[in-house]
């Protein structure tokens, strides 16, 4: 395995457990996780690019341990995709929900949206 | 005068809102660990202050409020459901797993192999008595593995049979608690401020979402109506429609208190999964198997009756089974004896070119363009493939539950306020991580584009 094949393995490494680590963490979505979440999520695209550039240059064609690498991260990726679209589903629903009980209807009938009281600071 | 004795009750009106506020509080450390308990909130109003009119002012304490989110118990009881089906149908398919063993050195596979072996070494030595006795136990051999195998799937029917049994009247005695739990919130409305009675409540409907699908309504009165598969009434009121399962015939069937079909209405939990695996997965598996077993009973008996014997006899059968719906269950050797063999053909007294034919079965394409170990491979990675992807979907579909449990606890803990405040935030986190992991994927497809 030549050096580069060698450090494209490691960002792969390193990118799943980015994304074990979000996966993980998505379990509680709250505010703050999800900030983190993006910002490891950033870090795993950047540990993926030496990878996806070996793999362009041809030198790691055909190599079983880079399809089973890949494979794995995909799979990890999808579980991360199912969670975010289940927290933002439960999010979205419960939006129209409280919109419904707090404002009432649109003039369409659909639920209004609950708007966050307006702030304003001064400063100076 | 009275500015002083409307203090006095606005005091008054205070020490009893802290008072209730304290038997809230205590309610929710007394119940921190109650399974179904949400947190409750006592919500305050502001009363009038207007002295000379007697209204005293201060705050009093509006009704004791569960702050649970009937939306996120839905979440909740929707994922249960879901998670409950494919874990049971993974459980499921683990205990016949073992049934279709693809290293070909054992069970069916293995059993197989040793018969075209046998036959193998029957070509060198066409008229050996001892390679023709061979040939008949090694038929034995394998006509008792299908035997075995069909047993043990209609074992594994058997057992899920009684699985259904179980979960109907799991489901029966859980509606029944419901019930109760109805009564009393008709007897006397102040049972809808019980904490115990409303963690009571949802404990059992989480519990019942593991078995199956179902809507539940909560009405005015605190009373909860029960619909299976969001359709058959189980419970309205005090009345409950008891369920009832019939697994005597050859597909189990779940009937409603009229003793109608409602089989089709379970989609979810474990009794859906109990009934995909005895109606279908067990059945389909099963007639695979006789398919083989008829196969190779039928392949083999028809190139041995081409042939003829030791005696120059025409070729006797050496398979035999009931009917081909029951191959498997019922595939066993003929009374035939090892004189009657035929190794030749009719052109060829005397020789080895039956046996030679016989040799040609086993790599010859059979069964949907497979020969037999092929077909019986196939239906071995069906298995893996279907245990394979109901592992994957059940540690999936525990991770949604679990996040929809931590939400949930979220709903009771959060104010609407924030809760509002929140959402706006949530909606860009999420569609930004959304974005960014289909910037991953697509990364990753490239990669395994270019790998492949």
């Amino acid at each position: 395995m030549s050096s580069a094949e060698a450090a494209a393995l490691a960002g792969a490494a390193a990118a799943r457990q980015r994304l074990d680590l979000v996966r993980r963490s998505l379990l509680t979505p709250g505010p703050q996780v999800l900030e983190r979440a993006l910002e490891e999520l950033e870090a795993a695209q950047q540990a993926l690019e030496p990878l996806a550039s070996a793999c362009r240059r041809g030198r790691a064609e055909g190599t079983g341990a880079v399809r089973e690498t890949v494979g794995e991260l995909r799979r990890e990726a999808r579980w991360i995709a199912a969670l975010l679209e289940h927290a933002a589903a439960w999010h979205r629903e419960w939006a129209c929900l409280l919109g419904a009980l707090t404002c009432g209807y649109t003039p369409q009938g659909e639920p209004a949206r609950p708007a966050p009281a307006p702030s304003l600071s001064l400063e100076g | 005068m009275a500015g002083f004795l409307s203090s006095l009750g606005a005091t008054a009106n205070a020490l009893r809102v802290f008072e209730k506020a304290l038997t809230v509080t205590q309610n929710n450390v007394a119940n921190a660990s109650t399974p179904g308990f949400a947190k409750q909130t006592l919500y305050l109003e502001a009363v009038p202050f207007a002295p000379d009119l007697g209204l005293p002012g201060g705050v009093r304490a509006a009704r004791v409020e569960s702050a649970r989110q009937e939306y996120a118990e839905r979440a909740v009881q929707v994922r249960q459901s879901i998670y409950s089906r494919s874990e049971e149908t993974a459980a499921a398919l683990s205990r016949i797993e073992a049934l279709f063993d693809v290293s070909g050195e054992a069970g069916l596979p293995g059993a197989l192999t040793a018969l075209f072996t046998s036959i193998s070494s029957w070509s060198i030595a066409p008229n050996d008595t001892v390679a023709r006795q061979t040939v008949l136990e090694r038929a034995r051999d394998l006509a008792g593995r299908f035997r075995e195998a069909a047993a043990a799937l209609a074992d594994a029917s058997f057992q899920t049979s009684t699985q259904i049994q179980n979960t109907v009247s799991g489901i029966n005695s859980l509606v029944a608690r419901v019930r109760e739990l109805n009564v009393l919130y008709r007897q006397d409305v102040r049972n809808l401020e019980d904490p115990a009675l409303d963690a009571r409540l949802h404990d059992a409907l989480e519990q019942l979402a593991e078995y199956a699908d179902f809507t539940a309504l909560r009405h005015e009165d605190g009373s909860v109506t029960i619909l299976l598969g969001g359709q058959t009434p189980l419970l309205v009121g005090d009345q409950q429609f008891e369920l009832s399962a019939d697994t005597s015939g050859a597909q189990a069937s779940i009937l409603d208190a009229a003793g109608r079909d409602i089989t089709s209405q379970i989609s979810q939990g474990r009794l859906a999964a109990q009934l995909a695996f005895r109606n279908q997965t067990v059945p389909g598996l099963l007639a695979e198997l006789n398919r083989l077993a008829a196969a190779i009973a039928d392949r083999i008996n028809a190139t041995l009756e081409a042939g003829l014997d030791r005696q120059g006899q025409p070729g006797a059968a050496l398979f035999a089974y009931d009917a081909p719906e029951l191959a498997a269950a019922t595939l066993r050797v003929t009374e035939i004896g090892p004189e009657e063999l035929a190794a030749a053909t009719a052109s060829a007294p005397g020789g080895n070119g039956n046996v030679l034919a016989l040799m040609e079965l086993a790599e010859s394409p059979e069964l949907d363009g497979f020969s037999f170990v092929g077909f019986y491979g196939t239906l071995a990675r069906r298995v893996g493939t279907l245990l394979e992807d109901a592992r994957q979907d059940s540690a999936q579909h525990e991770q949604m539950l679990l996040q929809a449990r931590w939400l949930r606890e979220q709903a009771s803990s959060v104010s609407l306020d924030e809760e509002a405040a929140r959402l706006i935030q949530f909606q860009r986190s999420y569609e930004a991580a959304a974005k960014m992991i289909r910037a991953i994927d697509e990364l990753l497809e490239t990669v395994l584009g270019l790998v492949q």
